[in-house]
């Protein structure tokens, strides 16, 4: 979805705002964008639970390792990326929205770059307790 | 889960609301499993611990039902969704740091 789209499609009769975040002038925009905005933060939120649920995963059920808090090495920086991702959820959920009220361009997303960098610095933490914490 | 009624002079929104909806299960479906995962390994389930711990879940899904559907009936009303929707993303961003906050814990708490 673009920002120009979804300035198009904005209702007509919009309603002005009440809470702080609004100014009169905002519109609300097309019930579309708004359904994938609100879909967008929760498949952020998913991804968030998904990375704690795995971090809680490998503190609890991996065997433990010759080295020395390995499995927490492991998992406390994937629990800590999903908290990470769940909070910027939601600034990014509220940022899009009201920039679509406002008909400004869509705000730009870090989350895709913390998270590919969180993954492989997880994954580079893992090749090296598999390199080094094994006998 | 109930479908939303689109706001009488909103434009069609196709088959964004069911896929709406959709997400909205499947993240119900994360939470549980998240919460399982947890109680499972924060909780040495013994005796009538299975079935305290089967309606802890049956709750969360119950108060999730709920949150959604206060804002899927929230959305044909003009203006309500607005505020509706931020409390609600913020509940449940709450409850993500939650379990994040217990799954830290826990971690240290490992045998």
């Amino acid at each position: 979805m673009t920002a120009d789209a979804a300035n198009a499609a904005v209702q007509p009769s919009g309603t002005p705002s009440t809470d702080g975040s609004r100014s009169p002038q905002d519109v609300e925009p097309d019930v579309r964008f708004t359904y994938a905005n609100e879909r967008t933060f929760l498949a952020w939120n998913r991804t968030a639970l998904a990375l704690i649920a795995t971090g809680v995963a490998a503190t609890q059920l991996l065997p433990k390792l010759q080295l020395q808090w390995g499995r927490r090495l492991l998992g406390l920086p994937l629990i800590a990326l999903g908290a990470v991702v769940a909070a910027e959820s939601l600034r990014q959920w509220r940022a899009n929205q009201r920039a679509m009220r406002r008909g400004d361009p869509l705000p730009r997303s870090w989350m895709p770059l913390v998270l590919t960098i969180g993954i492989v610095a997880i994954g580079a933490i893992a090749v090296a307790i598999a390199a080094f914490g094994t006998n | 889960m109930t479908t939303s009624p689109d706001p009488p002079d909103a434009p069609d929104s196709g088959l964004a609301a069911e896929r709406t909806v959709l997400a909205w299960n499947r993240s119900g479906l994360a939470v549980v499993v998240c919460v399982a995962v947890l109680l499972r390994h924060v909780w040495p389930l013994q005796g009538t611990d299975h079935e305290v711990a089967l309606g802890l879940i049956g709750l969360a899904v119950i108060v999730w039902s709920v949150v959604f559907a206060v804002l899927t009936l929230s959305r044909g009303k003009r203006g309500a969704y607005a505020s509706h929707a931020e409390s609600v993303f913020r509940l449940i961003t709450a409850g993500t740091l939650l379990l994040a906050v217990v799954g830290i814990v826990a971690s240290f708490a490992a045998p």
